[in-house]
């Protein structure tokens, strides 16, 4: 499944990773100064741009919590990036240690990082791979070893999909996924958008372009439309500080600030 | 990482029970608290878990503010567990020592903790905490920063391990292959090689080394090889594939099919190439064999039609200077003959020695020699300089046909004509100068053979006309479309018709009725007089029996001329036999005209076919006599009762006496041998009373032509005889 070809060039720690930065916004200390540089000037432009990515990462929570509540005790979280706070596994076994996460991101850094963190826990597990790759993912000894495709799984693509170029065909991934998630799985989904503050997020897009990671919005139907093959929980597809906030402080006066689109997808 | 929010959610069981009731303004107070440090960081909790968390927190500092003595380590570890919880960042302490300063205080009052001054209690209190939470912080970020550069680190140590595993499968690769691996630098010089490479070019795989890789490939070769290499350096292709020759020292010829492509390194800068080839030797000649198998004549060796049509193609294709070309048809004479009588073994021998013949003759003069079938060669002769130029070479090759063959215990002579087409190659295509070329050997063979003729484009299309009646002709005799007219044939004694003439006629789809004189001799060219004459005697037989029966002695005689060549048929008299047989007519009911000349073979002698008739009791009449006056005394011997003249003069001398001489004198000639042989004289093509008068004076028995009667179908014969009566008065 991996490349040994291509990784010398992905151990890449001259550019900046989104993965690293989204760390910073989060308070993490796993980063790097090109990655703190980069995060700084994107703070310049969007000032509230730690409490975005907070709230990206309090939706995932709030995901995997509603997903455990529903009696889903298998996670498959892909695009994990380095393991910052509030991980998939430990929201899950903090609830059921015997909740099973399996991590996948294509970095190796992010990769490495992972099984440091997970080494002793023989409930989750990291794999190196592409979203695409999925027979890579769903064939790999970590999958067979943690996850039961008989049974319901939660797959969570949180703020993975707006690095999915239109060229890579994101709606077939997403469909390969949907078939072959048992009935009652959930996908947790969130995605960056341009629908009501472009100009924030292009001072993101632009200054993410020269990272490793160049950034695709999408509106709100676009997503609707990746989305199609779930049924979403209520309230559906909204800002993410919208989705099942815990409380009603917790809800931002402008959502829309957020720039992030987020769903809990069901399939029936 | 591991489980920061239960461990920092725990409080020891004796802390929990001092304060057994949370009191709703410690609650207020946490949720101020949480408040003004939500946002700072991620904390991996809802706001209510939160609200919990720094409530347990709030009392704690409660206690240490009312504490008897102060516990500074306490307090460090208080702000410890806010950084395990993840508010890590230096807003969320300024805001937490902001409101720890100005609240914290009226809070312990409010609950009646603490009375009095709590200042100098309160600045341990800020303190301890500040310090508590800075040294935790540090602790995580040094914990963080090593785990994270752990991280690299693995990372690239599996990057190393995985690049070292894949250049130890490389080697594997690079010494167990069958192809032959070269890498080769930007210069082209050969750095590397695996033992293929040695087995390939037939030498030591080191003798390889340091040359360079267009060495590896005949001269020929190397400027469209250096094209596809200089394209995958310039990076116009990601790879190349070339197919190239190798001649070894020992003159070993090796086909390679190599393919290159570019490694870069690191910077995606183009670093070396690496070159694999593939012995495809024996796979080329296979190919090859293949090939020459289906372009070449089994039998002969020569070119068939496929390997033609592609020279044709290439020979057509224009050129500068108004390219020409040639073609030469040949066809063997009287193949057929030697086929029927030697054997088909023979046959094929005597093909094979012609062809071998012809390919030597062309290959000297850069000529395709092909096989078209049977006894048909074609010789394409590219990049002519006008007709003139082909003959030496037609004739050349007529020459070499024409020398004997030993075949076994024969010594055969053949001969061959041969069509001639050459032209310019702007307006013609190869299927047009291939029909074209057959038609001009048509007539090459028409005009008598063992010669060649050259295009001509009036000629040929005239050719081609009779060529394709001839063609359609077995067609048109299965679809009925011949029918026999006859002529009466009247006396010039009592004007009776004493007997009727059959002529054979062809109702023709596209060009109407046609008259024998349109179709009989080109019958007797293709051939075709055989079943054409073996129908009329039998549609004539037909029509005497249906005479006989309803006329009994009346019914007339039936004059039939055959063609020359049917007479001296082998097979004729078999025919003859059945037709008579079939039909139940004797053969005295029929009177066979014949030409003068079919009737003696080469030394004279009468044609065997002679002595059957006169045995059957057949009547013969002499078509075209006086043509031959040296065998004209020996009709004497042969059973010929009458001879049928015909021609112009005959007509002229109606203009008596202002008639010419001469035609008078050729007149008298010929009658009066006639009637010294004996034999009644009918002639033909008499159309007026006074051109009858004067043949009856001169002493014609008989006539046909318009003055003898128009002529008639078989159902209408009886009326004719009863007009013919009654006529006669």
């Amino acid at each position: 499944m991996t490349d040994p070809s291509r990784l010398p060039s992905d151990v890449d720690l001259e550019k900046a990773s989104a993965a690293r930065c989204y760390d910073y916004y989060l308070g993490g200390s796993h980063n790097f100064e090109v990655d703190r540089e980069l995060a700084r000037k994107v703070e310049s432009r969007v000032p509230h741009v730690k409490p975005l990515a907070q709230d990206n990462r309090a939706f995932l929570r709030r995901a995997v919590r509603y997903c455990l509540r529903q009696g889903i005790r298998q996670f498959l979280d892909i695009g994990s990036g380095i393991p910052t706070v509030g991980n998939v596994h430990e929201i899950a076994q903090e609830l059921d240690p015997e909740a099973r996460v399996l991590y996948v991101d294509n970095e190796p850094v992010a990769v490495a990082h992972s099984r440091t963190i997970l080494e002793g826990n023989d409930r989750a597990d990291v794999v190196q791979a592409d979203l695409a790759e999925i027979d890579g993912i769903l064939g790999s000894e970590q999958a067979a070893r943690l996850l039961d495709p008989e049974q319901p799984i939660a797959v969570m693509m949180v703020a993975l999909f707006h690095f999915v170029p239109h060229s890579a065909r994101p709606a077939e991934i997403l469909r390969s996924y949907h078939e072959w998630m048992a009935p009652g799985s959930f996908l947790g989904f969130s995605h960056v958008t341009s629908d009501h503050h472009p100009e924030l997020l292009q001072s993101i897009i632009d200054l993410y372009a020269d990272s490793s990671n160049p950034v695709t919005s999408r509106s709100h139907d676009e997503i609707r439309e990746l989305l199609a093959d779930f049924e979403l929980v209520d309230p559906g597809l909204v800002y993410v500080p919208e989705w099942r906030p815990d409380t009603e402080e917790d809800r931002w006066q402008d959502p829309a600030r957020s720039l992030v689109y987020g769903a809990l997808g069901h399939k029936v | 990482m591991n489980d920061t929010s239960s461990e920092a959610r725990g409080s020891t069981p004796e802390e929990s029970a001092v304060v057994p009731e949370r009191d709703s303004r410690v609650a207020e107070f946490a949720r101020g608290w949480a408040r003004v440090v939500i946002g700072t960081s991620y904390v991996p909790m809802g706001r209510p878990e939160l609200w919990e968390f720094l409530e347990e927190r709030t009392e704690r500092l409660l206690r240490a503010l009312a504490a008897d003595s102060f516990d500074a380590g306490n307090v460090n570890e208080l702000a410890a567990d806010l950084v395990r919880v993840h508010l890590v960042d230096p807003l969320a302490l300024r805001r937490t020592l902001e409101l720890l300063g100005s609240r914290l205080p009226g809070l312990a009052r409010e609950l009646g903790l603490v009375h009095g001054d709590t200042a100098e209690r309160m600045n341990e209190l800020l303190a301890s905490f500040g310090e508590g939470f800075a040294a935790a912080v540090k602790r995580r970020v040094l914990a963080d920063q090593d785990l994270v550069q752990r991280a690299v680190r693995d990372a690239r140590d599996g990057a190393e391990e995985a690049l070292r595993a894949s250049e130890a499968r490389f080697r594997a690769v690079f010494n167990s292959s069958a192809l032959g691996i070269a890498i080769v630098g930007l210069d082209g010089l050969v750095q590397e090689v695996n033992e293929s490479m040695g087995t390939i070019f037939r030498t030591d795989a080191s003798e390889l080394l340091g040359c360079h890789v267009l060495e590896l490939c005949d001269p020929e070769y190397r400027e469209s090889f250096r094209d596809e290499q200089d394209a995958l350096l310039a990076e116009v292709y990601e790879r190349f594939m070339v197919e190239v020759p190798f001649t070894t020292d020992d003159e070993t010829l090796v086909w390679t099919q190599v393919s290159g492509a570019l490694v870069r390194d690191a910077d995606g800068e183009p670093e070396y190439q690496v070159v694999l080839y593939a012995d495809i030797t024996d796979l080329r000649l296979l190919n090859e064999r293949l090939n020459t198998q289906a372009t070449t004549d089994p039998l002969t060796g020569l070119a068939n039609r496929t390997r033609l049509n592609t020279g044709m193609d290439k020979a057509l294709a224009p050129g500068a200077g108004g390219r020409r070309v040639g073609i030469c048809y040949f066809d063997l004479d009287g193949f057929k003959t030697i086929n029927d009588s030697l054997g088909h073994p023979i046959g094929d021998e005597l093909l094979r020695s012609v062809a071998l013949r012809m390919k030597e003759v062309a290959e000297q003069r850069g000529a395709l020699a092909a096989r078209m079938g049977g006894d048909e060669f074609v010789l394409l002769v590219p990049d002519t300089d006008g007709p003139g130029g082909m003959v030496p070479l037609v004739e050349r090759t007529l020459e070499e046909v024409r020398r004997p063959v030993r075949i076994g215990g024969h010594e055969l002579k053949a001969s061959a004509s041969a069509g001639v087409v050459e032209q310019p190659v702007a307006g013609t295509d190869a299927q047009l100068l291939l029909r074209e070329a057959d038609i001009t050997l048509y007539r090459a063979k028409e005009e008598g053979k063992a010669q060649w003729v050259l295009y001509d484009a009036e000629r040929n299309s005239a050719a081609r006309r009779r060529f394709e009646l001839s063609a359609t002709m077995p067609a048109a005799l299965d679809n009925n479309e011949f029918f026999v007219e006859y002529h009466p044939v009247r006396s010039l004694d009592d004007d009776h018709v004493v007997a009727v003439h059959a002529e054979p006629r062809w109702d023709h789809p596209d060009l109407g009725e046609l008259a024998p004189e349109r179709f009989v001799e080109l019958a007797e060219n293709t051939g075709m007089i055989t079943r054409l004459s073996d129908w009329l005697l039998r549609q004539v037989c037909e029509h005497a029996r249906g005479w006989l029966r309803g006329l009994g002695e009346r019914a007339p005689v039936v004059a039939v001329d055959l063609s020359g060549r049917y007479f001296r048929d082998p097979d004729l008299v078999n025919d003859f036999r059945s037709i008579l047989a079939d039909s139940g007519v004797t053969a005295d009911r029929l009177r066979l005209g014949v030409p003068e000349d079919a009737l003696f073979d080469e030394v004279g002698d009468p044609v065997d076919t002679v002595d059957i008739v006169r045995e059957f009791g057949a009547g013969l009449a002499v078509r075209d006599f006086g043509s031959h006056y040296t065998d004209t005394r020996r009709l004497r011997e042969l059973p010929v009762t009458s001879v049928h003249i015909a021609g112009d003069y005959l007509a002229r001398i109606a203009e008596w006496p202002e008639s010419d001489p001469l035609d008078e004198h050729l007149a008298d000639s010929v009658i009066n041998a006639a009637r010294l042989l004996g034999m009644s004289v009918v002639a033909g093509g008499v159309d007026t009373r006074r051109q009858a008068e004067r043949l009856r004076e001169k002493g014609v028995h008989a006539v046909r032509g318009r003055h003898a009667g128009e002529p008639f179908s078989a159902g209408e014969v009886e009326q004719v005889l009863a007009d013919s009566l009654e006529g006669s008065g």
